[in-house]
């Protein structure tokens, strides 16, 4: 056919073949190829041809057909010509120690970052993606996230739901065990399927038996080895809270990578039972996390419309539409509400690191590509030889790509060591446990990735260039003096300082953020405030006895000189979670309100305003269990007029409206103030105590006393308050630690960089300057001569680094609720310390070479 | 001797050869074993046996021409030797006493 001749095999492919094939072979077998190609491409069409060639083609590499180079005189001068390109990078590499310290070091450091970034983005990608059905688990909400208990069953009544699990978090039990107790955080009560559904790995016991009988609890590894240090804990008998005789029958690696955080798991079933409130699971109590294991292949349009239906029909559920939330979506969601003990990632902020990391070894290649080229011109000469003796540009190229392959790998080789020597380091600036060993496959892929990138990155240009250069020209030691490159260099420079700019924006913005949140009026004031857990038997439940003892206590520790005042609650600020249905009806009681128990002093002591009403009174009885206090929010949200004297039905309860307080940051400041209520009532497990600012020390000794005469033998775990608020900011202060030291990193590298161009800019002008002296040019004439147009580039540099830093900035401090406005202030002062960093560099060169005597600088070469 | 012991793929290229008479070469020889065989035979197993026959004597080649189908690259174009011919009677005549020796029993 006479089209034949125009289809070819792809290029490279043949190029390889001929590259590693025996010559006296090749033109033959090449034929055959040939001609088994075009007959290919006829009968399965072009694409298909390509593949079947370039598999042919692999499939001669077999030593029969491979050159070697014994046989061959073409290979082994090859051979010989790629050693002589490392000698000669290593002799370059040595000689200029300094210039290759700059770009060894700066190409590690930026690998080093990109590395540990990575791992980072990696480790956070994996959330949750070790459930083995996530693509079939939803979990089920409305406009907030957790629901009444009873729609569960609702639920799982829907075909197409194969099972559905609660989860509520018992606000820190007590575990105990002989001798031993410790209050456990993130206490899951969970139906006993828990295990159908999701995935955990077990260390003893099984998925299967774990909660096959009665009382079970299953623990995880830390906690199970706190109360059970030396003993196997599987069949042990403990006290759960103030309930006995439940078993423990399993053990769980600690739960990492899960979007809840768990220590210990048993069964709503057995906690309705022992603690005999059937009403735990029938009432308005909306503190349940509910997921739903769908079968395959099931509607969910049609499903969430069945479930809805159904709810309404035998629930009365009357709260916002319910909907499906996709498992694997959960763990980068957004401003979601009313949501219990549950972890986040921020895409945004994964974004922005990633490609921080990224830009932090680009810095690092301009770096390179820049002091290679400006290099050059001590290595025209050589370039000259080499081309008069007829070596071609592209084993020039070649010979700088070998090169710079060679500076990349000694570097990727520094930056895995530092790696492993910093990532310790970078595990507390992240807060999060990553390991390099044992390598994975995703490590290897990101190693491998910045390998590849970095080579390619810093090696192409300069090879091309180079190897572009003019034979004369490179032995009149002009090489790579043309305008375009100088252009680049700036264009590339500006590219570095854009960089500079954008994080130092960046740092700026975050702690100013920070700062923002650590000074925003709380509305509470919890500074010199100890909590403990009212943890001794005489504590336990809420009947007379025990109020009573609690009264005694309360009153003992008022007493104290060392005390300022006392409260007990269920919750504390910072950790409020027990969420409630309530409404103006029995029947409307669907809005959902954070529900705190405390006793009549709460608000005083923790210095809440009211705005309205009065608060709860000690002296009034009548005040306890009827009366309540709501929030600004809750008002709004109810729409009321004149709240005081109404009446709410919350929990299944009905309650006056005594009084109204100003929004307070019960939790984090970067939690939405939600609608809440304060009641008074006896379920008050945990004490708040004042403290005089001056001799903590003497206070915490009284405190202590007094409750080990109230419970002894029982441990005395404390904690300030303002520690728990603090753990709030830990990941904005992680953030803020991490961007400063990529700031320091960055502006680093971009000033070695400009600090050796500069040099060799000025190295390469000594005559000029010398001649300019001599003809009685000042020095300030001459330091404008080096400066040579930077303010330009530097603006450049501005406007390309202020929207990105807008646009990233704007999105990251959109996942706060109460956030700082960008302002320009920020970006004008970080374009300035660029600008003054990058203008006393080239300051310093110009001073020091006009200070040469021109008969110095004259006779330089 | 080297060359009296040859694999069974060895002997299906030998015969290839043979049968395709004056247009052996390499992409030939992979077409006829095709349709023969029906199995899935790549050009690099050929080549492979065809340069290790040329080795042992069995086969003898010359260069022949280019065709603009083969982007102007000359063949090569196999022939038996005579120590091909001994090798591919001796392996049938072999074949043939085996054959005959298997008692009738076994077939029935």
């Amino acid at each position: 056919m006479s089209t034949n001749r125009d289809i070819v095999p792809p290029n490279w492919i043949s190029s390889f073949f001929t590259w590693y094939c025996k010559p006296e072979l090749s033109e033959i077998i090449g034929g055959d190829l040939l001609e088994q190609y075009r007959e290919h491409c006829e009968k399965y069409g072009k694409k298909k041809a390509d593949a079947l060639y370039f598999w042919n083609v692999l499939l001669f590499l077999q030593p029969f057909a491979i050159r070697n180079g014994k046989k061959s005189k073409s290979k082994s001068i090859a051979i010989d010509m790629y050693k002589n390109y490392l000698m000669i990078g290593f002799r370059t590499l040595i000689r200029h120690k300094g210039i290759s310290f700059i770009k060894i070091f700066g190409l590690a450091v930026g690998m080093v970052c990109t590395i540990l970034i990575m791992l980072y983005v990696e480790h956070q990608l994996s959330y949750d993606k070790q459930q083995t059905k996530r693509d079939k688990i939803v979990r089920l909400e409305s406009s907030w996230v957790v629901q009444p208990p009873y729609l569960r069953k609702t639920a799982a009544a829907v075909p197409g739901v194969e099972e559905a699990v609660r989860f509520f978090f018992w606000y820190e039990p007590t575990l105990k065990y002989e001798e031993r107790v410790f209050t456990v955080n993130d206490f899951a009560l969970v139906d006993s399927t828990v295990f159908k559904v999701f995935d955990f790995d077990f260390i003893a016991g099984s998925p299967e038996s774990a909660f096959s009988a009665p009382n079970s609890v299953v623990l995880t590894a830390s906690v199970a080895k706190k109360l059970f240090p030396n003993e196997n804990p599987i069949g042990k008998e403990v006290q759960m809270g103030r309930y006995n005789n439940f078993l423990i029958t399993g053990v769980i690696a600690d739960v990492q990578k899960f979007h809840m955080n768990i220590n210990a798991f048993a069964s709503i079933q057995d906690f309705v039972r022992v603690s005999d409130s059937p009403d735990f699971v029938t009432s308005r109590n909306n503190n349940f996390s509910i997921y739903l294991l769908l079968s395959d292949h099931v509607n969910r349009k049609q499903l969430i419309s069945d479930i809805n239906e159904r709810a309404i029909e035998v629930d009365e559920y009357g709260g916002d539409p319910l909907i499906l939330r996709d498992f694997n979506d959960i763990y980068f969601a957004n401003h979601l509400t009313h949501e219990n003990n549950t972890k986040h990632g921020n895409v945004n902020m994964l974004i922005s690191s990633a490609v921080v990391g990224f830009f932090i070894l680009l810095i690092a290649c301009i770096n390179f590509i820049n002091l290679t080229i400006a290099k050059t011109q001590m290595r025209s000469k050589e370039i000259g030889i080499r081309k008069v003796s007829g070596a071609r540009e592209h084993s020039l190229r070649m010979q700088f790509f070998i090169e710079t392959f060679l500076v990349v790998f000694i570097a990727f080789v520094g930056a895995i060591l530092i790696s492993f020597l910093v990532l310790p380091a970078f595990n507390q600036l992240v807060g999060e446990s990553l390991q390099i060993l044992p390598v994975s496959t995703s490590l290897i892929l990101i190693l491998v990735g910045v390998l590849i990138a970095t080579v390619f990155i810093s090696g192409i240009y300069p090879a091309i260039v180079l190897a572009k250069s003019k034979a004369l020209n490179s032995l009149k030691g002009n090489a790579g003096k043309a305008n375009s490159d100088t252009v680049l260099s700036k264009a590339l420079i500006s590219l570095q300082y854009a960089t500079s700019i954008f994080l130092i924006i960046a740092t700026i913005t975050v702690v100013r953020q920070l700062h923002f949140m650590q000074s925003k009026d709380l509305g509470i004031d919890h500074t010199n405030t100890l909590t403990f857990t009212l943890k001794g038997e005489r504590f336990m439940g809420a009947g007379e006895k025990v109020v009573a003892n609690k009264r005694d206590f309360k009153n003992q520790l008022i007493n104290n000189a060392r005390i300022n005042g006392v409260t007990f609650l269920n919750q504390l600020p910072g950790k409020i979670t027990n969420t409630y249905g309530s409404g103006l009806t029995s029947e409307s009681d669907t809005i959902p309100f954070k529900i705190i128990n405390a006793d009549p002093d709460f608000i005083e002591i923790m210095d809440i305003e009211i705005i309205e009403g009065r608060n709860l009174d000690s002296e009034l009885i009548t005040d306890m269990g009827t009366k309540v206090i709501l929030n600004e929010e809750a008002v709004r949200q109810l729409g009321l007029e004149k709240p005081v004297g109404e009446v709410i039905y919350s929990g299944g309860r009905r309650m006056e409206i005594i009084g109204v307080v100003k929004d307070f940051h019960y939790n984090s400041v970067q939690t939405r103030i939600e609608a809440m209520a304060i009641q008074w009532n006896s379920w008050t497990g945990r004490a708040c105590v004042k403290l005089p600012t001056d001799n903590l020390k003497e206070s915490l000794i009284a405190i202590e006393r007094i409750y080990q005469e109230y419970c002894p033998g029982v441990g005395f775990e404390s904690k300030f308050l303002e520690q728990s608020f603090a753990k709030h900011y830990e990941e904005e202060q992680r953030l803020e630690q991490m961007v400063s030291y990529f700031v320091a990193i960055a502006i680093t590298l971009s000033c070695m960089g400009l600090f050796a161009l500069t040099a060799f800019v000025a190295e390469r002008k000594t005559k000029e300057i010398g001649i300019r002296r001599a003809l009685g040019a000042t020095n300030r004439g001459i330091i404008v001569l080096l400066s040579n147009n930077f303010n330009k580039w530097i603006v450049i540099a501005n406007v390309i680094a202020w929207p990105a830093a807008y646009f990233l900035l704007t999105n990251w401090l959109y996942s706060f609720e109460y956030r700082i406005d960008l302002d320009l202030t920020t970006f004008v002062l970080s374009g300035i310390v660029a600008f003054v960093i990058a203008f006393s560099i080239v300051l310093f060169h110009g001073i020091k070479f006009s200070r040469i005597n021109p008969t110095i600088s004259l006779r330089h070469e | 001797m080297k060359g009296s012991n040859i694999g069974e793929f060895e002997e299906l290229v030998l015969l290839a050869v043979g049968l395709l008479g004056g247009d052996a070469y390499g992409l030939a020889v992979v077409s006829e074993l095709r349709t023969q065989t029906n199995r899935n035979i790549t050009l690099s197993a050929v080549h492979k046996v065809l340069l290790r026959l040329e080795e042992k004597g069995l086969l003898k080649s010359n260069v022949g021409g280019g065709t603009k189908k083969r982007g102007g690259r000359r063949k090569r174009i196999y022939e038996l030797t005579g120590a091909g011919k001994d090798v591919l009677i001796q392996t049938k005549e072999l074949r043939n006493r085996m054959w005959k020796g298997i008692p009738k029993l076994v077939w029935e």
